[in-house]
């Protein structure tokens, strides 16, 4: 399929009738190379986070003092058991990364539902009623937006004296919102103007039905391009948090506090910090490439190009 | 001749009594639409004929109440069917839109939601205002594209607003607004965007609806040629009042305002023998700086100092005529435009 698509596309479109042929997602998918490795980095993360017990050799969590601060399997000293070396506690990297991308994945995408969520109701809201009530709730975006977001976030976390999981998918959740509201009533604002609803107020189509039907499935693409990148800042944001000590606390395992515990390794274990940020770079790369792409394709100036 | 036609005017429908719309800015009010007084009669077609910016379009949003949030209306009285509608709560006035009255715009390409088929926009149109099911609604929406002249009504049904094309989806825009039945029907530059040939098919089938049921429409357009078509009444506006009412028969035959015959002369005719087109001089005057006087007179050919110092009444000078010109007398005398 993969050649087929390219060589015997003006053959495809003379034979008529489609047959065979991939979806358009798939084709402008193979099409596009940053799309393609996004897909292929983000699926595999997302497999290691679900199966992560069954991909992990180890349990990322066993102590083992024999085997400290192993090289990974392919420097000289390097144990073939363990893949990407052990860190101080003889933990196995490997192991630890694979479990890792959980916690990502679950904050990243829990705090972006969180926040889009928030957002997309003040977003809505501002846009569509305007006045009064978009004067406040911009004027509150303006002042999170004033204060810098890891700063607010780690307040925050202080302040409910942080570590848990549902305490930092809520602190990054609401201290995102603030792209969505005003991403959102951006839409609404030019949507609102749009004839068909203005047609659709004309028929006494009622505020609520207006706001559901018309205007929220005609800022849909934009809300899933922007929650994408926003996954990707997210698990940043929980890794910076880890990383001062302030997010996930251990027996859980975090990319950034992975790397905070490497960092005092650095100079003599390189190791133990750069495996955890090859992967947190690599995972928040594939999915920005992940967010091109969509954004692309749900473009509808596309729609009509293949 | 013009008592006859008087007297055949049916039951109003909608009065409009003293319309005015104010703007406010940051040192003054504006006024796009002043005292501007009209009625439109059960099963007739009244055309609404003027410039851009002559205040058309701000009439009939402020007949549906959907004027935006800046600008104040005020009226004496804006009845439908008896029902005040200045007094409405804005949900009485939602409720009224769609049941009572209904609007279509210039734009069929932009009118429908792009994400859902056209049946699915229909049969919530219809379940809007009546209690059916959804079975229920899906006939009656293919009945209604069928009463639009839409062919194979059952697979355009099921069918993306993007399949069809810019008369098609004037015509479901039509289905739509009178999938209720209202009893009038705001058509909004209906055909301006559409082919010429195309036009004239909407044209007719508008026409032709409102006779199927028994809605009355009020037509905006630039187009005069629009307007002697189906129009069965004329109400031509200029800088936001109107300047002439009369029959269609009436205005065509003897224009009374010297802006109407402006109007009328700048049309192409097919036996025009001079090379240039007649145009009115000039552009509308813009709100914010209104002549003193008659306000059309720095573009009038027959302005004198009397229409510079005091602004004329709109007076019903014959029988069903009604004309905003202190000297419609002197000047309307020839016949003039299409026979």
């Amino acid at each position: 399929m993969k050649k087929n698509d390219k060589s015997s596309l003006a053959a495809a479109a003379a034979a008529g009738p489609k047959r065979h042929r991939a979806p358009r997602w798939l084709r402008m998918l193979w099409r596009s190379k940053t799309g393609l490795i996004g897909f292929v980095i983000v699926t595999v993360v997302l497999v290691f986070a679900v199966f992560a017990p069954w991909i992990a050799p180890y349990d990322p969590n066993a102590i083992n003092p024999v085997d400290m601060l192993k090289p990974p399997a392919f420097m000289e000293g390097g144990d073939m058991r363990y893949l990407l070396g052990t860190d101080n506690l003889g933990h196995d990297i490997f192991s630890r990364i694979v479990y890792g991308a959980r916690i990502s994945m679950l904050i990243g995408v829990c705090s972006v539902v969180v926040a889009g969520f928030i957002g997309t109701l003040f977003g809505l809201l501002a846009g569509y009623y305007g006045g009064i009530l978009d004067a406040i709730i911009m004027r509150i975006t303006d002042a999170f937006h004033a204060i810098p977001r890891t700063l607010l976030a780690l307040v925050a976390v202080s302040v409910v004296s942080g570590g848990s999981v549902t305490t930092l998918i809520v602190v990054i959740g609401i201290t995102g919102w603030i792209t969505y509201a005003r991403l959102i009533r951006s839409e609404v604002l030019s949507l609102k103007e749009r004839e068909f609803v203005k047609a659709a107020i004309t028929i006494g189509t009622p505020d609520r039905t207006i706001i559901l039907r018309h205007i929220l499935p005609n800022v849909f693409s934009s809300f899933i391009v922007v929650s994408t990148l926003a996954v990707a800042t997210s698990i940043l944001a929980e890794s910076s948090l880890s990383f001062l000590g302030l997010g996930i606390n251990p027996p859980n395992i975090s990319w950034g506090g992975m790397l905070s515990t490497g960092r005092n390794y650095l100079a003599t274990n390189w190791w133990v910090a750069t495996m955890p940020g090859i992967a947190l770079t690599l995972t928040v790369l594939g999915i920005m490439f992940l967010g091109n792409w969509l954004r692309d394709l749900l473009d509808p100036y596309n729609q009509g190009l293949q | 001749m013009e008592m006859q036609q008087q007297t055949q005017r049916k039951e109003v429908l909608l009065e409009v009594d003293h319309l005015n719309t104010y703007i406010k800015t940051e040192d003054r009010v504006l006024q796009p639409v002043r005292d501007v007084s009209f009625q439109v009669r059960k099963g007739e077609l009244l055309g609404i004929v003027g410039e851009s910016g002559c205040g058309k379009s701000m009439t009939s949003l402020s007949i549906m109440g959907l004027t935006p949030k800046n600008i104040t209306v005020q009226a004496n009285h804006l009845l439908l069917g008896g029902k005040e509608l200045t007094k409405l709560s804005r949900r009485e006035l939602r409720e009224m839109r769609g049941k009572e009255m209904a609007m279509i715009f210039q734009e069929p390409l932009t009118s429908l939601n792009p994400l859902f088929t056209i049946g699915y926009q229909l049969t919530e149109t219809i379940r809007l205002h009546n209690q059916v099911t959804k079975k229920q609604a899906w006939e009656r929406a293919v009945e209604m594209l069928k009463h639009v002249e839409i062919p194979r009504p059952e697979h355009v049904m099921k069918e993306y607003p993007n399949a069809l094309s810019g008369g098609m989806r004037q015509r479901v825009m039509i289905a739509i607004a009178l999938a209720n039945r209202p009893s009038l029907l705001i058509a909004d530059e209906p055909t301006t965007a559409l082919d010429v040939t195309i036009q004239a098919q909407i044209l007719y089938l508008m026409k032709q609806l409102m006779k199927q049921y028994d809605t009355a429409i009020m037509l905006i357009t630039h187009d005069l040629g629009v307007v002697a078509e189906v129009a069965d009444y004329v109400l031509v506006m200029y800088a936001g009042q109107v300047v002439e009412e009369a029959s269609v028969y009436d205005l065509f035959r003897r224009p009374l305002h010297p802006y109407t015959r402006g109007l009328m002369n700048s049309t192409i005719k097919v036996h025009q023998s001079e090379e240039k087109l007649d145009t009115i001089e000039g552009t509308v005057p813009s709100l914010a700086d209104m002549p003193a006087g008659c306000r059309f007179n720095p573009r009038c050919p027959f302005a004198t100092a009397a229409c510079r110092d005091k602004e004329p009444p709109l007076a019903e000078v014959l029988p069903g005529r009604k004309v905003r010109c202190i000297r419609w007398n002197e000047l309307g005398g020839e016949g003039h435009g299409e026979q």
